[in-house]
C-alpha cells in the first residue's frame, strides 16, 4: 500500500464528508438534544429528585454514557451508511476506481475517514455538551463521575476527554458492520434499515441466549468507563470482543470490495 | 506477445454474471494512434467489456494489457495514462464543476491548477466552471466528463457512448472535440457509440461484437471496400433481370421503386452500362452506391439494428 496515495484518497474522503449537509444536521440535532437534556437535568436537580451530583463539567460524561448506545450510535449509522452505497448508487464510485489507486488504498481511506468522522462528531459533541451543561447546570461544584465518586475538576475534565476519545473504539467496531451493509447494498436506506435491524437482533439474542451475550458488541459499549475505574478482567473481554469485530468485519469488507463489480 | 504499438491487448476475456455467460472470449488489439470504434447490438456486452478494461468489472478469465502493463498485476501503471468516460458522466452534484475536477486531480501526482483551467477552456466551460453541477445541461456534463478524462494527460481515452442523449449540435461539438484530441494531443481513442455514421466519420478501426462474441475487427476502409459494388439504375423499363441474369459479374438484382439495385463484381460498371445500352434499356440515371458501415453492420449482425 502506497502511503501517498492513501493520504490523497483520505483527503478526498474528508472533503466529501465535510461537504455533506447530513453531518451538520446531525450535529445541530445533537446540540438541541443536549440542551434539552441539560435543561431537564437542571430542573430535576432543583427539585432534588435526582441527578444532584451532575454539574456542568460532568454533564459531557453523563451525556455520552447515556447516549453512546442509542442516539450517538444511531447518528453513526446515519452518517456512515452512505459511505459506499451512496457513491455506488450515484455512479461516482467508479470515478476514483479508474484512477491510479488500488482498491485496498481507496477502501482503507473510506474506513479511516469513517473513524475520523466519528471522532469529529464526538469532539463537537464534547464541546456542545460542555456548553449545554454550563448554560443550565453551571460550572460550580465538584466533579462527580458517579454517585458519591468525586475527583478534582481538572482531572475530571481530562478523564472525560479520554472517555470521549476511547468511545471511538466500540463505535469503530460497530461502524465496520455498517460499512459491511454499505458495501453490499446499493441503497443507503437499506443499509440504515439493516444496521438498525442488527441492533434489534443483538438485543433479542442478548435476552434469549444469555450465554452469547458476551459476544455481542453492543454489550461492550460502556468500555470507556475504565477511564474512571480500575481495569479488571471484564475490560479485556470487552476489548478483545470489539477488536475481534473490527478484524473480522474489515477482512470481510476488504475481500468483498476487492471482488466487487462496479456496475453503476 | 505485446508489441509497443499495442496500447490495449485483451485476450480471451470471459465474464459471467451468475450463470449467465456475458462475455465469451473477446480479444481486442488497439494500436497507438487508433480511433477505435466498438460496436454491437443492445446487450452485446460493450459496456461490460469497457468496464473490464478499466478494472471496474472483474473478469472470470483472460488477460488485459494496457500500455504493456498487466491490469491485474500492475493496475496503477496500467491506468496511469488512461482517461475514461463510462456511460453518462456522473459527478458529485453538490460540487462545482471545478471542485469535481479538483477532486479527481487529487488522486494523481502532478495535475496543476493550470492544467485544470486549460482543460476547462478546451471544452468551453470557462464561464460555468464554478457553477454547481446540478445546473449543468447534459451536453455540459459530457464536456466536463471529457475534461475530467484528460486530467492526467492520457495516452488512451475510453469513451462509452459519449454523445448519448445530446442534441445534433452537442453531438457535433463532441465529435469535433474527439477529432481534435486524436490529432493534436495524439491520444488513442476507444469509443463505443450507438450512432454508426458517427463511428464511420470518426474511426479508422472498428470491432463489432454480438452476444458477447467479437464478430470482426479491422480497418474501416478494408471492411467497407469489398469485392462487390452496388449501383442503382433508374429506369422505366421492366424485365431487366432476364437480360442480365446470364452475366457472371452480376451478383444480384433487386427491384426498387424507380428501377433496380444491381450488385456487381468490382470494376464491371462499364460492361454493365454497355450491356444495358446494347439492349436498348432507357437509362435515366445510374448511381453508384457506396456501402456504409451501417449496412455492413446490419449484414453482419443479421439486421439486428438495436445498437447501443
Amino acid at each position: 500500500m502506497e502511503m501517498i496515495k492513501l493520504l490523497k484518497a483520505l483527503k478526498n474522503e474528508m472533503l466529501k464528508i465535510f461537504k455533506s449537509k447530513k453531518l451538520y444536521i446531525v450535529l445541530v440535532i445533537l446540540f438541541l438534544y443536549q440542551l434539552l437534556m441539560a435543561y431537564g437535568t437542571s430542573q430535576l436537580a432543583k427539585e432534588e429528585i435526582m441527578f444532584g451530583f451532575i454539574s456542568g463539567l460532568s454533564f459531557p460524561l453523563f451525556f455520552l454514557s447515556e447516549s453512546i448506545s442509542s442516539l450517538i450510535l444511531l447518528f453513526c449509522i446515519v452518517l456512515i451508511s452512505g459511505t459506499i452505497s451512496d457513491e455506488n448508487n450515484e455512479g461516482t464510485l467508479k470515478l476514483s476506481l479508474i484512477r491510479p489507486i488500488t482498491r485496498n488504498e481507496f477502501f482503507t481511506a473510506k474506513i479511516i475517514s469513517s473513524f475520523l468522522l466519528i471522532l469529529f462528531m464526538l469532539t463537537i459533541t464534547f464541546f456542545t455538551a460542555l456548553l449545554s451543561g454550563a448554560l443550565f447546570l453551571g460550572l460550580e461544584g465538584n466533579f462527580y463521575y458517579s454517585l458519591g465518586q468525586e475527583i478534582s475538576k481538572s482531572e475530571g475534565l481530562i478523564k472525560t476527554i479520554f472517555y470521549y476519545i476511547f468511545s471511538l473504539f466500540p463505535l469503530a467496531g460497530f461502524s465496520m458492520i455498517i460499512i459491511f451493509f454499505s458495501n453490499i447494498f446499493k441503497k443507503t436506506a437499506l443499509t440504515i434499515t439493516s444496521s438498525i435491524g442488527i441492533l434489534f437482533l443483538f438485543q433479542i439474542i442478548s435476552v434469549i441466549l444469555e450465554k452469547s451475550k458476551i459476544f455481542i458488541i453492543t454489550n461492550h459499549f460502556d468500555i470507556s468507563k475504565y477511564i474512571f475505574q480500575d481495569i479488571d478482567k471484564d475490560f479485556y473481554s470487552s476489548f478483545f470482543i470489539i477488536l475481534g469485530y473490527i478484524i473480522i468485519f474489515s477482512t470481510i469488507n476488504f475481500v468483498y470490495f476487492n471482488k466487487k463489480d462496479i456496475l453503476n | 506477445m505485446i508489441t509497443l504499438a499495442e496500447i490495449i491487448k485483451a485476450t480471451n476475456l470471459h465474464k459471467y454474471f451468475g450463470k449467465k455467460h456475458i462475455i465469451k472470449g473477446i480479444d481486442l488489439n488497439i494500436k497507438k494512434g487508433d480511433i477505435y470504434g466498438f460496436l454491437g447490438p443492445n446487450g452485446a456486452g460493450k459496456t461490460t467489456t469497457i468496464r473490464m478494461l478499466l478494472g471496474l468489472i472483474k473478469k472470470n478469465q483472460g488477460e488485459i494489457f494496457i500500455n504493456g502493463y498487466n491490469l491485474d498485476k500492475d493496475f496503477k501503471k496500467a491506468v496511469d495514462k488512461v482517461g475514461a468516460v463510462v456511460e453518462t458522466p456522473m459527478f458529485y452534484e453538490n460540487y462545482s464543476g471545478y471542485d469535481n475536477l479538483k477532486l479527481m486531480a487529487n488522486l494523481y501526482n502532478n495535475v496543476s491548477k493550470n492544467r485544470i483551467y486549460d482543460l476547462v477552456e478546451m471544452v468551453g466551460l470557462t464561464n460555468r466552471i464554478n457553477d454547481k453541477i446540478r445546473k449543468y445541461s447534459l451536453g455540459m456534463k459530457q464536456r466536463l466528463g471529457i475534461a475530467r478524462a484528460l486530467l492526467n494527460k492520457p495516452e488512451l481515452v475510453l469513451l462509452d457512448e459519449p454523445t448519448n442523449g445530446l442534441d445534433p449540435q452537442g453531438m457535433k461539438e463532441i465529435r469535433e472535440l474527439i477529432i481534435k484530441l486524436a490529432n493534436t494531443e495524439k491520444i488513442t481513442i476507444f469509443i463505443s457509440s450507438h450512432i454508426l455514421y458517427e463511428i464511420e466519420l470518426l474511426c479508422n478501426r472498428v470491432a463489432i461484437i454480438k452476444n458477447g462474441t467479437k464478430l470482426i475487427e479491422g480497418n474501416v476502409k478494408d471492411l467497407l471496400s469489398e469485392n462487390n459494388e452496388t449501383v442503382e439504375l433508374i429506369t422505366e423499363d421492366k424485365g431487366i433481370e432476364n437480360i442480365l441474369k446470364n452475366y457472371e459479374y452480376i451478383q444480384g438484382i433487386e427491384l426498387i421503386k424507380n428501377g433496380y439495385k444491381i450488385e456487381i463484381t468490382k470494376g464491371n460498371t462499364s460492361y454493365l452500362l454497355k450491356e444495358l445500352v446494347n439492349n436498348n434499356i432507357g437509362i435515366q440515371y445510374m448511381i453508384p452506391k457506396s456501402k456504409s458501415l451501417e449496412k455492413y453492420f446490419l449484414d453482419l449482425t443479421n439486421g439486428d439494428d438495436q445498437i447501443a
